[in-house]
């Protein structure tokens, strides 16, 4: 079994950067002394996660305010109002409501940040991903003010993901899905999804890591491996740690993420249990396995997320070792 | 009992801090200005507050929280057990110094009855409001590394939270506001978290109220019943009033939030008139409170003023038209026995 390791999501903004984005955002510095401290702050933290040995990173997400801000800047059709709770996080969103038909929104900042991000993580050797918002979770944080049905904002939605990923090109692609466990979807939306998830890559050719946190639901995991991913992904910290012995038995000759370190809580992880995962994950069959975070990491403060992913070195070099 | 006059128009909490008194606090720290100059720095502005909540026509004013920096820090750093890492964002560029539970949480010595009394004495009315945030929210917000649950942390700050409240009361306090914005974060929570709060208030017979905002108000409504407060108060302008007929069931008072405190624009006095007279349909006159959705702290002082201006305004244009039916005042006597 190939083990590796990630860093999903995003990494915590510091103080210092948020200061200079608002000061960006009111019009109090010019958008070249943004640019270059962005540059510098995702520079640095390409550096990090290189010296964390991690194998596969996001840009950190310094650029977006969340998933749902990040999803925003390629859109057209939607605008951002209510300051709605992120699940059941103490952590905000601006609600997308949806007042026309959705469309790719054309020059937009997505593609002008993914470059930069491409361009100064090629001198680095954590592989880069590009983040997108799973087709079912954008429908679930979104407020729909303009279609009749689910499945033709799901549809539309698919269609300026596909347009933005075939102009990124990006060799790996995080999809973060976790309503796919919420409670309350409609079985005919489920059963639509793969559909959905066709629409979202056709003609791309790209790894596919597919996520989910907060929950796993053993109902939903046939609808969750129909759709089309090489990574499937679980969280599989706080009540779930629970639910791994039975999660086993589905995951036999698949590539999985686990997410081993809770980017919910300041409780530093052991290697101990680690090593048990990635013990049984071994004796389960699965045939590759990525360790990383459980979710954002907007979550817990920057110190708290060096130690944890410091902590996941050791244990992947512990592992590797035996 | 002191009366109010119907339609008691209130603030959340927390307003704007002064230009000054941030430069003020920015010295401070960074070893220029002493203990002394800070601490004067805190109480000219309290005074600042109150004169902006007095110009406004506010009936239940608070000293805007000024002293306090955010509603969990401030009591994590006073209360025995926590620690803190770092800052976490909450939203776009707003951050907080979630502290993480690592021992026992006790409480050690008051923690707003100075603050209370100050306030007291520069306040322009007796019927002062002094917010104190709830045991569920504290707990919720911060990080657990010591107790094996979450409801075990929570029942031992609601010890903590209930012998603040006792000082508050022995100290003057005649409206107490319990801020439990979270505790409609996890639905199969809620059930507890009210016990919750019920044990925070055990004991305290003056006004309480308890401030709800931003979430699923719907996981709260199925047990409102079981609340021993006085008061809700919510944040319902952010979501255009839809949220309200969850609450229409609820005999006891309603504060209901009339004012966008996410939005800079600036509700005018006949949209306030107009949201109340909606509003009035469904809650008795007597039992209404008007606020705006939450703290006005993240606002311009600016802003914040005229939009607790018009807020008054507004409840002013409605009020005049209830006295017309009879409705003059209401009563601060709890209307719980706790």
């Amino acid at each position: 079994m190939k083990i590796e390791t990630a860093l999903i999501g995003s990494y915590p903004k510091p103080v210092k950067i948020a200061k200079i984005i608002s000061k960006w955002n009111n019009g109090k510095i010019s958008e070249e002394k943004f640019l270059k401290e962005i540059e510098k702050f995702m520079d640095n933290f390409f550096s990090m996660m290189d010296s964390f040995k991690v194998d596969y990173t996001t840009d950190s997400m310094v650029e977006w305010d969340d998933i749902v801000d990040l999803t925003y800047s390629f859109l057209d059709g939607g605008q951002k109002e209510v300051l709605t709770r992120f699940f059941d996080n103490n952590f905000y969103y601006r609600q997308i409501t949806i007042k026309s038909k959705l469309e790719y929104k054309e020059n937009n900042s997505y593609v002008r940040y993914f470059e930069i991000a491409r361009g100064l993580s090629k001198k680095h050797k954590a592989k880069l991903k590009a983040i997108i918002l799973g087709p079912l979770t954008f429908l679930k944080l979104s407020r729909n003010e303009f279609y009749k049905r689910e499945d033709e904002l799901m549809r539309d939605y698919a269609k300026a993901v596909n347009i933005l990923l075939s102009e990124i090109k990006s060799d790996i692609i995080e999809i973060h899905e976790p309503s796919i466990f919420q409670k309350g979807i409609k079985k005919e939306t489920l059963e639509l999804l793969p559909e959905i998830y066709n629409l979202i890559l056709s003609k791309i050719n790209s790894e596919i890591h597919l996520l989910t946190y907060f929950d796993i639901n053993f109902n939903r995991l046939d609808y969750f491996f129909k759709l089309p991913a090489t990574v499937y992904g679980f969280d599989v910290t706080e009540k779930n740690k629970n639910k791994l012995g039975k999660l086993y038995k589905f995951l036999k000759d698949k590539q999985v993420y686990f997410g081993v370190l809770d980017s919910r809580t300041t409780k530093i992880e052991k290697i101990s249990t680690i090593r048990r995962i990635v013990s049984s994950a071994r004796k389960s069959g699965i045939s590759r396995l990525i360790l990383g975070n459980s979710s954002f990491n907007d979550f817990i403060p920057e110190i708290i997320v060096q130690k944890k992913f410091k902590l996941l070195q050791k244990a992947k070099e512990a592992i590797l070792n035996e | 009992m002191s009366e109010l006059p119907i339609l008691p128009t209130t603030v959340i909490g927390s307003y704007p801090r002064p230009k000054w008194l941030r430069e003020a606090i920015r010295l401070h720290k960074a070893g220029k200005i002493s203990d002394e100059d800070l601490k004067e720095a805190f109480n000219d502005a309290v005074i600042a507050v109150l004169r902006d909540h007095q110009i406004a026509g506010i009936d239940v004013p608070t000293d805007g929280e000024i002293r306090r920096d955010e509603m969990v820090e401030f009591f994590a750093e006073r209360i025995a057990g926590f620690k803190f890492y770092g800052p976490v964002r909450v939203w776009g560029t707003n951050y907080y110094r979630k502290p993480s539970v690592v021992g026992k949480v006790e409480y050690v010595k008051p923690m707003l009855v100075d603050e209370f009394l100050f306030a007291k004495s520069a306040s322009y009315t007796e019927n002062l409001k002094i917010t104190i945030t709830g045991p569920y929210t504290i707990a919720e917000w911060s990080y657990n590394e010591y107790y094996k649950s979450k409801r075990d942390l929570a029942f031992d700050l609601a010890k903590v939270i209930n012998t603040e409240m006792r000082k508050l009361v022995e100290a003057g306090a005649k409206i107490i506001q319990i801020d439990e914005p979270a505790i409609h974060t996890h639905k199969d929570e809620v059930e507890w978290a009210i016990d919750v709060v019920n044990e925070a208030i055990k004991g305290i017979n003056v006004k309480v109220v308890m401030h709800v905002c931003y979430g699923e108000y719907r996981y709260l409504e199925p047990y409102l019943d079981k609340l021993n407060v006085d008061q809700i108060n919510l944040a319902l302008k952010n979501y255009n009033y839809e949220p309200f007929k969850l609450f229409t069931k609820w005999d006891r008072e309603i504060g209901v939030g009339v004012i966008d405190v996410h939005k800079r624009r600036i509700e005018t006095p006949e949209e306030v008139a107009n949201d109340l007279r909606m509003l009035l349909n469904y809650f008795k006159p007597e039992m209404v409170w008007v606020n705006p959705d939450c703290g006005l702290k993240l606002l311009p002082r600016k802003i914040a003023f005229q939009k607790l201006y018009n807020m008054v305004k507004g409840t002013q244009i409605v009020r005049e038209e209830l006295k017309k039916k009879g409705y003059n005042t209401i009563s601060l006597k709890p209307l719980v026995n706790r």
